[in-house]
């Protein structure tokens, strides 16, 4: 009996009536969803759902920023494809998959030729004309999990293809490929307390190529290497750029679902990008690590739900230039120096409270974050920080209209307020063009936001396994004394 | 058993939790300013200048390659002063007068290369005495071609200017111009035998026959150009080059349709790597041009049986060696050579330092639009006693010409 | 023996919704329940019902039921659905009226799904690729499948540039060696795609090309969505095929009832969307409909240079059983456009003027007429296949001209002194080239079989004639605004050069003979082939070529080993094949040097004067013969329990393969010196007999067709397949090949180096045994491991190619010529004393010491991923991933290491397929 009762859910509460309403509840269950960070681990998978779901939607979204960072562009508007399915097998085991296409146009991109900003960091080919990324990605996702006595297994592979381009002089072709597996293990030790741990692998490439087709005369590209700085030499010199990333991510967690229901995860990441200039010179590296604990306790009072979640971690970079020389060969490497740092330092404090009714079910999570975030070049003088606490509030409500169709309001609101922001940019020794570039970031990061997010989601059952949803969600952004950023998205799906 | 490992396991976590909100304020020594600093000690070595004595004036510009930084320093009073320049791989020209044992003054230059990795480097450069063959120099040279309205390319209507800078008159017979066979943009690897301190090598040769030579008053200048017709007749933004003193129109090769003025005596292609006689310029300037005259003795068969230059390159990528053949022309017979190119696209310089030891252009970026309808051309120094334009000629066209080009003179016709 | 093809039935069809709507009147009383062994009802299965005079026809619902009218008492059910392929089975009437027929799903035979290319069993070595290969592969055009050829790799699509066929040999062949794609042979149900009347040339000659002439069928016009199945012939063909030398590719496309099928298909530089239908309008007749589109880019920044393929084909299948013989009546009819477009590039800096558009659209008629007998007559069957191909080929350009100066130009159409013209230095050039190759196939091939002494003979005969001429108007441009001004053509005319037609016979006898447990086949086969009303002044007009074929199979006893049999055989080849000049090569354009005699370029235009001398050359080579190869090869198969290896060499000798060879002659005009005219008061042209002029040589050199290069291909292709191992329901298929090829001229080469001495040209030509041929070998491999998930209808495969190692070895290249001729013709041998003349040291070609050094590039790997998946009943999703991982191992190259980079750009698509 103890094992089948330990088996029934890792989310930790059995369901008699399986209504439709009910299922909708269990596939989208936001409790589920703030443990996310707990499904990390493949292994944990196999006790995800007792039940098997699946969806599939396409939809069109459109955000049109007036108050924008440069490389981020001022609209991007496109479709997205999307399926995904969890299956439960006979013997135990739990499949799930997911794929993605995506065709977006992203318009006023500016200093930015590359894709994944977030991977490369600082080290973009930029030009400094505003451009109209045509952008396209391929994602696809599988995993498999297995549960034998008091062991779990798990792997999962996922693999992400992007590309961008520009069809107007200066015209960059970004491609990026995204391979990621992942394996976990969890033991239970002791009534329902499980020990995991899991490790996962990346290997990420991107590559860039700049072409001019314009016979006369081409605009000048630059090799950013940080706030401002470029390589002069291989700026003028090459019109590629190619990134290698390979990283780990590891963690170790020990959760209890039934009677003490807490977690505890913590995780390390460690990674290393390289880029490379016409395929052979490396110009820069950069190394990440990044520590992380999340901490939740959950507390179940008849139909009422709360669940503490707490969350601290730390990021570190470091960028590293490399400096050529050709005297007296073509070109070779001359030395090595620490030339960038950016650091970031994250907590998050939010407690979830959930209550399912015979028709009604109502999800509320306030939350605050205090953020800090350091970035500095170490050869020059040159820096720039901010410190955000941003308070606010999601909220769930669905109803069951009849016993084939549900509605489900879900909203959310923030104020992000600046504690501290101050610079050194000296941006008179750059270029102009560059230096209004970061100046215009540097307002933009340091001023307070109020976002806001409204969604409308009407489910109706067709058949027995088969409903269909439509979607229409509103977003908007107030930077304090900047216009307003708004996003509206629609979409048509099927579960089954 | 299983509560004592729920124990360490508890344990552990919490050591994880603590090194996390420690190792936020990061300690990591910052590369301290000093040791990305280095000393730079020059020393001269001055045997190819004979009877030197002392340094009159003694200039020295080095130029970082990856940061394009430029360090300028005046080591006239102190020769052996250190230079501090931030470490990194570095261009190092030397421009200056030396005083000889004679009390005659000598301009001198040198151009080498260092590494500046540790925090004291030193660099031995022998200095050369930079001769001035008292002749014709090159004062302006037209090469980008223009634009035409409907915005296409026009590549004629490129010519030479060779003026007279001295105080006596001179005569055209005999002038060789000469078109270097290295591209200043492309430096291949391991030349063998490098020979540009002796001598130029040379990718097509333009000689003036002693038969049409004429006698130019100093300060006074002629027009080489490439086709002496009126070029604005056929594209409006071209110039009228009808007065040039000689053209080189390509008659051998049918297909160019190129035309003869009548009225232009024609200089003879005597080298072309090219086949059919075909005599280009570089339509953004990645070539140096020189004008020299065969010494005594020396006919154009004899310099094409024994001035062969035969050399090879490797290719740094794979490997690979090229054989090449060209001719050469040794720096003895030059009488004045111009360096041009462009910053951003510079590797080497493709005439020996002697001759030339900076460089000059069109744009400051490759395939720079703005460059059409410019040249290079020289600064003007002063005026003669005759009135005419005296102009600059330290052998450095960094300083002697007006950096990177201005508006081609001969835009509205040739005036005298 | 009974007909084994399945009798099918439809009262009525849409044409656009494709739906089938089953009618019959009569009262519905009797059901009929399809169900799997799982007991679960099937749906959509096609049901016909036939006693008596009754014939009725339904699909079933979702609850696998089908309703039918009165019937006697006995009856036959026949039942056709794509996953559980063609039922029949026999019931008596029962009271119930209800009646259950279970169906064995045709996938759940899991040995016979095959993602590679399965080698052909047969008399010659072959690779077959078959519907499921080709859905997973996820190919853009026919050139993706030659990947799963032994020797293959994958390699980015490209789309807008022609994709010639290579097949047994490294290298890109390309230049002078286009023989093995020319010799190249493509049939679509027994069609060939005949390109011997190919004209297609811009007269633009530095403008963009989509060049097809002399070089074979550009594989990126023939779609893969509606072939049912290939078979690439790599060894030696039997006698019924000829006018190839290296390898025949036989397309046979889907036929029979299809339920509709759709693929959509994007990557990176292409959108490909397919549909198609198979209707069984009667129980003997088949109309299959299919439309195809593909619209592709080279780089997707590159708006400039746009492909689109559009095809339509409609293809019917009618039987009438006659007596004791049936005759097939199958009609193809098919549409396709293939069309290159170029637009000026919106940022190029000028004008929009230039234009380039090439559209080829082509008509195919197909006609076969089979008739079998099957009484024990000698004739078994008898064919009759007609094709009749008309292509509408218009290369349209239009360019922007500006001369880098004033320029003149001549016009003259004879040899001869002529005076030129100066054209505008400034206008826009409208030129074309309208091509209309009309091709027609008749094949005639009977064949039958009889037994002597145990021997079964089984006797092919036939003839073969084949016609193909150009129709079109040619090359036109305004000879007064040519595109660029170093014209070296005319406008000129296609529909006056003669046809191309050939006449073949051919007759081949496959004998089988078998004693104890041995079986031994012998083929043997003999073509005769011969152009006809070829002009006698070509020494090719009366040849005939006898082209002999001998395949020999030797399958020896099954030997018992633990508790399976090894099957084991010997195959040995031997043929002669060859491909006759194309009209290209015996009719080309002729050639016209301008010299210039005198350029007075005045101010004044009307004492301007330009003159010419003229030379109109006939570069025709009267002398070019077909190119021989021939073909040696043997092959060991091996089969045990489900596994099976094969191991080929092949030997094959191309020594005349076509290649246009440039020889120099000396050709003589005047230059007059205008120095002594009066320049400033001269009020007429200048005439030239009163000018002093100097008499001028110069070498100039014309290329011309002939036999001069040599293709020597050896090489092992081998090939394993593993059984779908049950725990794993993977499947592991190791190909690979070592090729050897040898690219060189067989005949000595002349070259003019490239510089001018002292004003004037250069007056001598070197004689050098070796242009830059070279031998290329290595070894390529591929491993495919593909595993089909049953449960979830799911198929992953993953493969890992690469090459282990490849050599390239450049032909030794002298730097001294063998002998030199100057302006007089006359031929000397170079000694060591002309090494240092002035002149004719330049006769020493630049040869550096790595030219001649072996490269040795080692190991690579890459790997692929492939995934079908169906998701929703018969809507599938399928994705690929090329180089998803790679690696290039660095290599030492004149004692310097070499770094060879990982690239870092995928090559991935997706595709949304139905009942694909």
């Amino acid at each position: 009996m103890f094992i089948c009762l330990w088996l029934i859910s890792i989310v930790g509460y059995a369901q008699k009536d399986r209504g439709y309403f009910q299922r909708l509840n269990q596939q989208y269950d936001p409790v589920r969803q703030e443990k996310e960070v707990l499904f990390s681990n493949p292994a944990f998978m196999s006790g995800y759902s007792i039940y098997s779901f699946s969806d599939f939607d396409a939809g069109y979204g459109q955000h049109k920023k007036k108050t924008y960072l440069l490389q981020e562009g001022n609209q991007s508007k496109g479709i997205q494809v999307k399926g995904s399915s969890f299956k439960r097998l006979k013997n135990n085991s739990v499949l799930w998959g997911e794929v993605v296409y995506q065709d977006k146009q992203h318009k006023g991109v500016q200093w930015n030729s590359s894709l994944d900003l977030d991977y490369i960091g600082p080290y973009v080919l930029a030009d400094s004309t505003k451009g109209t990324n045509k952008y396209e990605s391929y994602a696809f996702m599988g995993g498999v999990a297995k549960q034998v006595s008091n062991w779990r297994f798990g792997a999962e592979m996922s693999y992400k293809a992007q590309m961008a381009h520009r069809d107007r002089d200066p015209r960059p072709k970004a491609t990026t490929s995204d391979l990621k597996l992942k394996a976990g293990i969890a033991y239970n030790l002791y009534k329902d307390i499980e020990i995991g741990t899991f490790a996962e692998l990346t290997s990420y490439k991107q590559s860039t190529d700049v072409k001019f087709f314009n016979q006369t005369g081409r605009a000048s590209l630059y090799q950013m290497t940080g706030l401002g700085e470029y390589s002069f030499y291989f700026s003028n010199k090459t019109q590629d750029a190619h990134y290698n990333y390979n990283g780990i991510h590891t963690g170790v967690s020990i959760v209890s679902h039934e009677d003490i229901d807490f977690g505890l995860v913590g995780y390390f990441t460690h990674g290393k990008l390289d880029k490379q200039v016409s395929s052979q010179y490396d110009i820069n590296r950069l190394e990440n690590k990044q520590w992380s604990i999340d901490a939740f306790k959950g507390f179940t009072i008849g139909r009422h739900r709360l669940l503490a979640h707490v969350v601290f971690s730390f990021f570190k970079r470091e960028g590293t230039d490399i400096l050529y020389t050709n005297i007296d060969t073509n070109l070779d490497k001359l030395m090595e120096r620490k030339a960038y740092k950016k650091s970031i330092d994250y907590s998050e404090f939010s407690v979830m409270y959930q209550w399912e009714g015979q028709r009604d079910f109502v999800s509320f999570k306030p939350f605050y974050i205090y953020q800090k975030e350091q970035e500095s070049m170490l050869l020059l003088d040159r820096n720039q920080s901010f410190t955000y606490g941003v308070i606010g509030g999601m909220g769930e409500y669905r109803r069951m209209l009849s016993s084939k169709s549900v509605l489900t309001l879900s909203t959310s609101v923030q104020h992000r307020a600046i504690i501290q922001a101050n610079n050194q940019l000296n941006t008179d020794l750059m270029k102009p063009s560059i230096g209004q570039w970061l100046e215009s970031d540097y307002l933009l990061k340091s001023s307070n936001c109020i976002s806001s997010n409204l969604s409308v989601r009407y489910d109706h059952q067709l058949a027995s396994k088969l409903g269909l949803y439509t979607l229409v969600e509103y977003q908007q952004e107030k930077y304090s004394e900047f216009p307003v950023n708004q996003y509206m998205g629609v979409r048509l799906g099927i579960t089954f | 058993m299983k509560k004592r490992v729920l124990a360490i396991i508890v344990a552990v976590m919490s050591l994880t939790m603590t090194t996390i909100s420690c190792s936020s304020d990061d300690t990591a020594i910052e590369n301290d300013q000093q040791s990305q600093v280095s000393n730079l000690r020059l020393e001269f070595n001055t045997n190819k200048i004979t009877g030197f004595k002392s340094f009159e004036k003694l200039t020295v510009v080095l130029v970082e390659l990856n940061t394009g930084k430029e360090i300028l320093a005046d080591l006239s009073e102190d020769s052996t002063k250190a230079i501090v320049a931030a470490k990194g791989s570095y261009r190092v020209t030397i421009d200056g007068i030396a005083i000889l044992e004679s009390g005659d003054k000598v301009g001198i230059a040198s151009n080498s290369e260092v590494k500046l990795i540790n925090a004291e480097d030193k660099l031995t450069l022998s200095l050369i005495a930079k001769a001035f063959a008292n002749d014709f120099i090159i004062e302006e040279v037209f090469f980008t071609g223009v634009v035409s309205k409907e915005g296409k390319g026009y590549n004629s209507g490129k010519y030479f200017k060779i003026t007279n800078n001295t105080d006596k008159t001179l005569s055209t017979g005999g002038l060789l111009i000469l078109r270097s066979a290295f591209n200043s943009a492309i430096k291949q690897n391991n030349y063998t035998p490098e020979i540009r301190e002796e001598a130029m090598p040379v990718g097509g040769v333009l000689y003036i026959p002693h038969e049409i030579g004429k006698e130019v008053e100093p300060g006074d200048f002629i027009v080489v150009a490439d086709m002496g017709l009126d070029h604005s007749a056929q594209v409006s933004t071209a110039f009228d080059l009808s007065g040039s003193d000689y053209e080189y129109p390509n008659m051998d090769n049918p297909r160019l349709g190129q035309v003869d003025s009548p009225g232009v005596p024609n200089a003879l292609v005597i080298y072309s790597e090219m086949n059919f006689n075909m005599f280009f310029l570089h339509n953004r300037g990645f070539e140096s041009y020189a004008i020299a005259r065969f010494p005594e003795g020396v006919t154009v068969e004899s310099w094409l049986k024994d001035y062969k230059y035969d050399y090879s390159f490797e290719f740094a990528a794979n490997g690979r060696v090229v054989d090449r053949t060209h001719y050469k022309v040794p720096n003895q017979w030059i009488l004045d050579g111009v360096n041009s190119s462009v910053q951003a696209a510079w590797e080497h310089n493709p005439i020996g330092t002697s001759v030339d030891s900076g460089y000059t252009g069109v744009g400051t970026e490759d395939g720079d639009p703005a460059r059409f309808g410019k040249s290079i051309r020289r600064k003007q120094l002063g005026v003669m006693e005759n009135g005419k334009p005296l102009y600059k000629d330290t052998n450095n066209s960094t300083e002697d010409f007006i950096q990177w080009g201005t508006e081609a003179s001969l835009k509205n016709g040739i005036v005298h | 023996m009974f007909n084994t093809i399945s009798k099918l039935s439809l009262l009525t069809f849409f044409i656009l919704l494709f739906s089938v709507i089953s009618v019959k009147a009569q009262n519905k009383k009797n059901t009929l329940l399809i169900i799997d062994p799982l007991g679960k009802p099937i749906s959509d299965v096609y049901v016909q019902v036939i006693s008596g005079e009754y014939t009725y026809t339904d699909l079933t619902d979702n609850k696998g039921s089908a309703k039918f009218g009165k019937v006697e008492n006995i009856f036959t059910v026949i039942t056709s659905h794509l996953g559980y392929g063609v039922e029949q089975k026999q019931f008596t009437v029962n009271n119930k009226a209800i009646y259950k027929l279970e169906l064995i799903p045709v996938t759940t035979a899991l040995q016979d799904i095959v993602v590679t290319a399965k080698e052909g069993k047969g008399l010659s070595s072959s690779s077959i690729i078959n519907r499921k290969a080709m859905a997973h592969l996820q190919p853009s055009s026919f050139s993706d499948l030659m990947e799963l050829l032994p020797g293959g790799k994958a390699s980015e699509p490209n789309l807008t540039s022609t994709n010639r066929v290579l097949i047994r040999e490294f290298g890109k062949g390309g230049g002078q060696y286009n023989t093995g794609s020319l010799g190249t042979q493509f049939m679509i149900d027994g069609a060939i795609l005949n390109t011997n009347a190919d004209f297609q040339v811009s007269v633009d000659r530095n403008g963009p090309t989509h060049n097809t002439t002399n070089i074979g069928v550009d594989m990126r016009t023939i779609a893969t969505n509606d072939i049912e199945s290939v078979e690439i012939v790599r060894g030696i063909p039997s006698a019924a095929y000829g006018d190839l030398t290296s390898g025949l590719v036989k397309i046979t496309r889907k036929s029979g009832f299809k339920s509709l099928e759709a693929r959509l298909k994007t990557d990176g530089f292409s959108k490909l969307f397919y549909l198609s239908r198979g209707f069984a309008v009667s129980a003997t007749w088949d109309i299959n409909v299919n439309v195809d589109y593909l619209n592709a880019k080279s780089d997707p920044r590159d708006i400039t240079q746009l492909y689109n393929r559009y095809g339509v084909s409609i293809r019917s299948k009618k039987i009438y059983s006659v007596g004791l013989s049936d005759l097939s009546w199958q009609t193809n009819l098919d549409y396709k456009a293939s069309i290159d477009k170029n637009v000026v590039d919106p940022d190029v800096g000028y004008e929009k003027i230039d234009r380039y558009k090439n559209q080829k659209h082509v008509f195919y008629l197909t006609n076969k007429l089979e008739q079998r007998f099957f009484g024990n007559s000698f004739i078994d069957k008898l064919s009759l296949q007609t094709n009749i191909r008309q292509a509408v080929e218009n290369l349209k350009q239009r360019k922007l001209v500006q001369f880098s100066g004033p320029t003149s130009i001549s016009v003259a159409t004879e040899t001869g002194v002529n005076d030129g013209y100066y054209p505008k230095t400034t206008f826009v050039s409208n030129f074309r080239t309208e091509g209309r190759p009309l091709d027609i196939q008749a094949q005639l091939k009977g064949e039958g079989d009889f037994t002597t002494a145990s021997i079964k003979h089984n006797i092919e005969f036939g003839v073969d004639y084949r016609y193909s001429k150009n129709n079109g108007k040619g090359q036109i441009y305004d000879v007064a605004q040519p595109p660029s001004d170093n014209m070296t053509t005319r406008p000129r005319s296609f529909n006056d050069i003669p046809a191309h037609q050939t006449l073949a016979l051919f007759l081949g006898d496959r004998m089988e003979y078998a004693i104890q447990k041995h079986k031994l086949s012998l083929y043997a086969g003999m073509r005769l082939s011969k152009m006809l009303d070829v002009s006698q002044e070509y020494s090719i007009a009366n040849k005939i070529y006898a082209e002999p074929r001998v395949n020999l199979q030797w399958n020896f006893p099954k030997v018992i080993i633990g508790n399976g049999e090894l099957i084991s055989g010997v195959t040995l080849g031997y043929g002669e094949l060859y491909k006759q000049p194309t009209l290209g090569m015996l009719y080309p354009n002729l050639q016209y040097l301008d010299f210039t005699q005198l350029n007075f370029g005045h101010i004044n235009p009307d004492v301007r004067r330009v003159n010419y001398m003229t030379y109109v050359v006939d570069i025709t080579n009267k002398k070019l013969l077909a190119a021989k190869n021939v073909k040696k090869e043997i092959r060991l198969d091996l089969g045990y329990k489900g596994h099976s290896l094969f191991v080929t060499y092949f030997d094959e000798q191309m020594p005349s393969g076509f290649r246009s060879v440039s020889n120099y002659n000396s050709y003589v005009y005047k230059l007059y010196d205008t120095s002594g005219l009066d320049i400033a008061n001269m009020t007429a042209p200048p005439v030239l007999a009163e000018l002093p002029y100097e008499d001028k040589a110069v070498l100039m050199s014309r290329s011309q067709q002939n036999n001069g290069s040599e293709t020597y291909k050896r090489g092992i292709e081998f090939g394993y397949y593993s059984p779908r191992i049950k725990a794993l329901q993977t499947r592991f298929t190791f190909m690979g090949a070592w090729f050897r090829t040898t690219y060189k001229n067989s005949q000595p080469i002349q070259e003019k180096p490239n510089v001018s001495l002292a004003g004037k040209g250069y007056e001598y030509i070197g004689i050098y045994n070796n242009d830059t041929g070279f031998e290329k070998s290595g070894m390529n491999y591929n491993l495919v491991v593909d595993t089909y998930l049953s449960s979830i209808d799911m198929n992953i495969s993953a493969s890992v190619q690469g090459t282990w190692f490849l050599r390239e070895y450049r032909a030794f290249k002298h730097d001294a010529p063998i002998a030199y001729f100057g302006l007089d013709g006359v031929i000397h041998d170079y000694t060591d004393m002309d090494r240092t003349d002035t002149y004719k040291q330049w006769l020493i070609r630049p040869v550096s010491v790595t030219d001649n050094m072996e490269e040795r590039l080692p190991f690579d790997v890459q790997v692929n991923l492939k995934v079908t998946k169906k998701i929703f009943k018969s809507l599938g999703v399928s994705l690929f991933v090329n180089k998803l991982f790679d690696y290039y191992q660095p290599y030492y190259f004149n004692n310097k290491k070499v770094e060879r980079p990982s690239s870092t750009n995928p090559y991935f698509g997706m595709e949304l397929t139905y009942n694909f």
